[in-house]
C-alpha cells in the first residue's frame, strides 16, 4: 500500500499537508442566477450562431457580433431582403457588336451607342442606324429647338 | 412635336422596287393643311440599293408627280432590315395645302436588279382614296398610275403656330393659313428673304403684326438625341429611328465644334471637350442656333472625364466638371470662372468617371470608391469600405445611376477581374449585388427604365429586371430568378476567438425548397481553401439539420457558402429566413486543487514560517509553481490561490492549525 502523500510544493516552499490533494476541473463558465427568460446563448450545452436577415450587405470577411446581419459576397443570390433567395435573371438582348459606351432611352426605345455603331433596341433584335461616329464619350436628350 | 397626318397601313400583300432609272411613288392627299417634316415608308432592301432620296413632289392635273422636289431627304438604304416602318426626315419640310394632291417618292439611283429598295403596299384591293402607287422607268421624267396599288405610307408633320392679335395681320379674309410667330421681337413678319421662317400666305412685306413677344416660340419643338465624340464632336437626330443625323455644336460657319461630355443647364445645351479646354453652349432651348465657344475656357491642363449639373451648398443649381484628381465647379453665363471644390483626391486615371446629382446629394465615383457629399460635407459611401470587395470582383467604379430610392453602380473589373452591378439603398450603408459578370466580361454603362435595368457587358447589352412597384421581389410571382447563385458568410470565430470550437450540425429555415429549388450548404475551416459540402437543405419549412458527424469537426474559425438552385421554371427561387450553426466552444482544461496544509510546529517545521509562506503566495500577483504530487520531477503548474487561506479551527489567519486552500490554474 502506497504511503500517503505528505508533503506538496508551492512557490518553492515545501508544505505538509493532511489528508489527499483533491483535484478538480474548473469551468470558465460560472454558474448565473438568471433574472430574465432564457435566451439563445443560454442553451447548453451547445452554442448558436444565427445568422437571419443580411440586409446590412455584403463586405465583411470576418465575423463580428455587431455586423451579423452582413455577408462577405453574393454572386447570383439577393440578400437586400428579409429572405435570401436568386437574383434576378440575366437576358442578353441580341448581338450589339461592340462595347457599348453609354445606353439611353429616346422616343421610347433603348438606344446603344459604341465606336462606331448606334443602334436601338426594337424589343426583338437591333437595328443598326449609324456606323461612322467613332469614340462616343456621352449621350443625352435634349428637348427644344433641335 | 410631329403627329401623323395622312397614311395608309392596311392590307399589304406585295412589295415593289425602286433601283437605278426606276422610280416609284405613292401619291396622298392631305386633309389638313400642315408642314411635312418626315414620312414613313413600310418595306426592306435587297442587296445594296446604297442611299435612298425621299422627296414630296406636286401633281399635275392627272394626278402623276410633275415639278422639282418639294423637300427631300435621303437614308442609307443598305441598313433598310428587317422590313417594318422606316422613317426620313425631309430637311425643311415643305407646307400642304389641305386637298391637294402630291407625291411621296423614292428613288434610288445606285441600286439596280437585286440591289433594290422594295416598298410594300396593297396590289389587290387597296382602300386609299386619295391616291395610288405611280412609277417611273425614266428618272421620274414620266408617270404612269397603277391605280390597284397603294403603298404604305405615313405623313408626319407639324401645324405651323397661330398668333392672336388685335392687330390687323395684313390677311385677307378668305386666308386660312396661319402665320408663323418672328422670332425676335423686334422683327417683321414680312420676313427678310434670308429668315427661316417665312409666311406660306402672299402678304405684304411691309406688314408687321405689331407684336413684341419676348420668348421665342419655335415651331420645331421636340427631343433629340445627342451623342459626343472624343474626337468627331458632336452630333443629333430627331428621328425616332435614327434615320438622319446632324451636328450638334456647331459655329457659325456651321463646323463642329470639339465636344465630349453634356450637361443641360440654365436651358442651355453645354459642350466640354475632352483635352484641357474647349467649352460651348447653345441657345436657351435651342440647339440649332449657332452656340457660343468659349475656347480658352476652363483652361485647366487635364484630361476632363465627365461633367454634370447638381447643385451647390446654397442649394443652387451648379455646373461640375470632373478629373482625374478632382471635381471642380463651373460658374458660367456671367463669370465664365472655375475652381476646385472640396472633392478632391491624388491624380488617378480611374477616378472621376462619373458625377451624379441624386436625392440631394451629390456623388462622385473615385476609383474604387464613392464620395458623397452632402451639405458640403465629403463622406465616403463607396464598395470599398469595409473589407471592401473580394479579390476578383474588385475595379473601378464607372457609371452611377438612381433607381427609386437605390443607388446603383457598375464596377468595372477590368481584363482580369469579374465586373459587378451593385445597389445601396439611400438610408442604408452598404451595398448588395445585383448581377456579377465572368472575369473579364466589363460592365460599363447602365440604364433603367418601366422596371428593367438594361446593361452593357463586353460587346453586348443585357437587361434583367429590376422593378418599380416593390423592393420585395419575393412578393412578385413573376420574377424570373437566375438559374443558380452562392451566398458567402464572413468567417466565424465566435466571441471565444483562439479558443478551438466544435461544429455540430447546420439548421436552417427556408420557404419553396423541393427537390428541384434547393440551398446547398458549403463549408471550410482554417487554412483550407476548398469547400466542402454538407448537403442541401431541400424541403421547407424546417429541414433535417446538416450533421458534421457524430463527433463533430474541430475549428478555430469556419466559414459557409451557401448555394441556390432553382429547376426549370424561371420564377421559382429556394429561399432561407435564417441558417443556423450549432457548436461547442472547448476552452482549454484547466485543473484546481484544495489542500489541507498543516501550519504547525512540527520537529524542524515551524508553524510560522509555514503561515508566512501562505501569506506570501496569497499576496504574490504573479503565478506560483506547484508540485500538486509533492515531486519535484514530475508535472509543475502554474496556480493562483483562490481566497484567503481558511483555519479549520476557525481562528484567524495567523494561529497554528490546519488551513484549507484552493489553488487553481487560470491559463491553459
Amino acid at each position: 500500500m502506497a504511503e500517503p502523500q505528505r508533503y506538496v510544493w508551492l512557490n518553492g516552499v515545501r508544505l505538509p499537508i493532511a489528508g489527499a490533494v483533491g483535484w478538480r476541473k474548473i469551468t470558465p463558465f460560472p454558474d448565473q442566477l438568471m433574472t430574465t427568460a432564457p435566451a439563445v446563448a443560454d442553451y447548453t450545452p451547445t452554442s448558436k450562431q444565427v445568422w437571419t436577415k443580411l440586409k446590412g450587405g455584403l463586405g465583411i470577411e470576418k465575423w463580428t457580433p455587431e455586423d451579423n446581419d452582413r455577408y462577405w459576397q453574393a454572386e447570383g443570390v439577393d440578400a437586400s431582403i428579409n429572405l435570401q433567395s436568386l437574383a434576378p435573371l440575366v437576358t442578353t438582348l441580341g448581338s450589339f457588336g461592340v462595347a457599348p459606351v453609354k445606353l439611353i432611352k429616346f422616343e421610347g426605345k433603348i438606344w446603344a451607342i459604341g465606336h462606331n455603331q448606334i443602334s436601338y433596341w426594337t424589343g426583338s433584335a437591333w437595328t443598326s442606324v449609324k456606323t461612322d461616329f467613332p469614340n462616343p464619350t456621352d449621350a443625352a436628350t435634349f428637348y427644344g429647338t433641335a | 412635336m410631329a403627329t401623323k397626318f395622312e397614311y395608309f397601313d392596311t392590307g399589304a400583300d406585295n412589295n415593289i422596287s425602286a433601283y437605278g432609272a426606276t422610280w416609284i411613288a405613292q401619291t396622298f392627299t392631305p386633309s389638313t393643311t400642315h408642314k411635312i417634316t418626315s414620312v414613313k415608308l413600310y418595306g426592306v432592301k435587297s442587296g445594296s440599293p446604297g442611299t435612298l432620296t425621299i422627296s414630296i413632289r406636286a401633281t399635275d392635273g392627272s394626278g402623276l408627280p410633275t415639278g422639282s422636289d418639294l423637300c427631300a431627304g435621303t437614308t442609307n438604304g443598305d441598313v433598310i432590315t428587317p422590313i417594318q416602318w422606316y422613317e426620313v426626315t425631309l430637311g425643311s419640310g415643305a407646307t400642304l395645302t389641305a386637298s391637294t394632291k402630291y407625291a411621296i417618292v423614292l428613288r434610288a439611283p445606285s441600286g439596280s436588279v437585286n440591289n433594290w429598295m422594295n416598298w410594300s403596299g396593297d396590289s389587290t384591293s387597296p382602300t386609299y382614296a386619295g391616291g395610288s402607287l405611280v412609277t417611273s422607268a425614266d428618272s421620274g421624267a414620266t408617270w404612269t398610275a397603277e391605280t390597284g396599288w397603294d403603298l404604305y405610307f405615313e405623313d408626319w408633320g407639324i401645324i405651323e403656330n397661330t398668333v392672336s392679335s388685335s392687330v390687323d395681320m395684313g390677311l385677307a379674309p378668305t386666308t386660312s393659313r396661319a402665320a408663323a410667330v418672328a422670332r425676335v421681337a423686334s422683327h417683321a413678319l414680312g420676313l427678310a428673304a434670308t429668315a427661316s421662317r417665312a409666311f406660306a400666305a402672299s402678304r405684304s412685306a411691309s406688314l408687321t403684326l405689331g407684336l413684341n413677344p419676348t420668348t421665342a416660340i419655335a415651331d420645331d419643338v421636340g427631343p433629340a438625341l445627342c451623342i459626343a465624340s472624343q474626337s468627331n464632336g458632336s452630333i443629333k437626330t430627331t428621328s425616332n429611328v435614327g434615320t438622319t443625323w446632324s451636328t450638334l455644336a456647331h459655329d457659325a460657319a456651321g463646323a463642329a465644334l470639339d465636344a465630349s461630355w453634356f450637361a443641360q443647364y440654365d436651358n442651355r445645351l453645354c459642350v466640354l471637350n475632352y483635352a484641357n479646354l474647349g467649352f460651348s453652349y447653345s441657345a436657351a432651348n435651342d440647339v440649332v442656333a449657332t452656340w457660343t465657344e468659349k475656347e480658352q475656357f476652363p483652361n485647366l491642363p487635364i484630361a476632363f472625364t465627365g461633367m454634370f449639373v447638381g447643385k451647390d451648398a446654397s442649394d443652387n443649381p451648379a455646373l461640375y466638371f470632373l478629373t482625374p484628381k478632382g471635381m471642380y465647379y463651373l460658374d458660367v453665363f456671367t463669370n465664365f470662372v472655375f475652381g476646385p471644390t472640396e472633392v478632391t483626391w491624388e491624380e488617378d486615371s480611374t477616378s472621376g468617371k462619373k458625377g451624379l446629382y441624386w436625392k440631394g446629394d451629390t456623388y462622385v465615383a473615385v476609383g474604387k470608391g464613392i464620395y458623397k457629399v452632402s451639405a458640403g460635407v465629403v463622406s465616403l459611401v463607396g464598395p470599398d469600405m469595409d473589407d471592401g470587395l473580394p479579390e476578383e470582383m474588385q475595379g473601378t467604379v464607372t457609371d452611377m445611376i438612381g433607381v427609386g430610392f437605390w443607388l446603383v453602380i457598375a464596377v468595372d473589373g477590368g481584363a482580369s477581374n469579374k465586373s459587378s452591378i451593385l445597389k445601396r439603398y439611400i438610408s442604408g450603408k452598404h451595398w448588395h449585388p445585383v448581377y456579377v459578370s465572368a472575369a473579364g466580361s466589363r460592365i460599363q454603362a447602365l440604364c433603367w427604365d418601366s422596371g428593367t435595368l438594361y446593361f452593357g457587358e463586353g460587346t453586348n447589352v443585357k437587361s434583367l429586371p429590376f422593378p418599380a412597384v416593390t423592393d420585395n421581389v419575393n412578393a412578385l410571382s413573376t420574377q424570373t430568378r437566375a438559374a443558380t447563385g452562392t451566398l458567402t458568410y464572413p468567417w466565424f470565430h465566435s466571441v471565444f476567438e483562439t479558443m478551438p470550437k466544435v461544429a455540430h450540425k447546420v439548421w436552417a429555415t427556408t420557404r419553396d425548397c423541393n427537390a428541384s429549388d434547393k440551398v446547398t450548404i458549403h463549408y471550410r475551416k482554417d487554412e483550407q481553401t476548398a469547400w466542402t459540402s454538407l448537403g442541401s437543405f431541400a424541403t421547407s419549412p424546417r429541414p433535417t439539420a446538416l450533421s458534421f458527424g457524430s463527433a463533430g469537426v474541430q475549428f478555430e474559425r469556419i466559414q459557409f457558402r451557401a448555394t441556390y438552385d432553382r429547376g426549370a421554371t424561371t420564377t421559382n427561387s429556394p429561399k432561407v429566413e435564417s441558417l443556423v450553426l450549432e457548436y461547442r466552444v472547448i476552452p482549454p482544461t484547466l485543473w484546481g486543487w484544495d489542500v489541507r496544509v498543516v501550519a504547525r510546529t512540527q520537529g524542524d517545521v515551524k508553524g510560522d514560517d509555514i503561515l508566512a509562506a501562505l501569506k506570501t503566495a496569497t499576496e504574490t500577483g504573479t503565478l506560483l509553481a506547484f508540485y500538486p504530487s509533492g515531486d519535484k520531477s514530475k508535472t509543475c503548474y502554474y496556480v493562483e490561490v483562490k481566497g484567503v487561506p481558511g483555519n479549520e479551527a476557525g481562528t484567524e489567519f495567523g494561529t497554528e492549525g490546519i488551513y484549507q486552500i484552493s489553488l487553481q490554474e487560470v491559463v491553459g
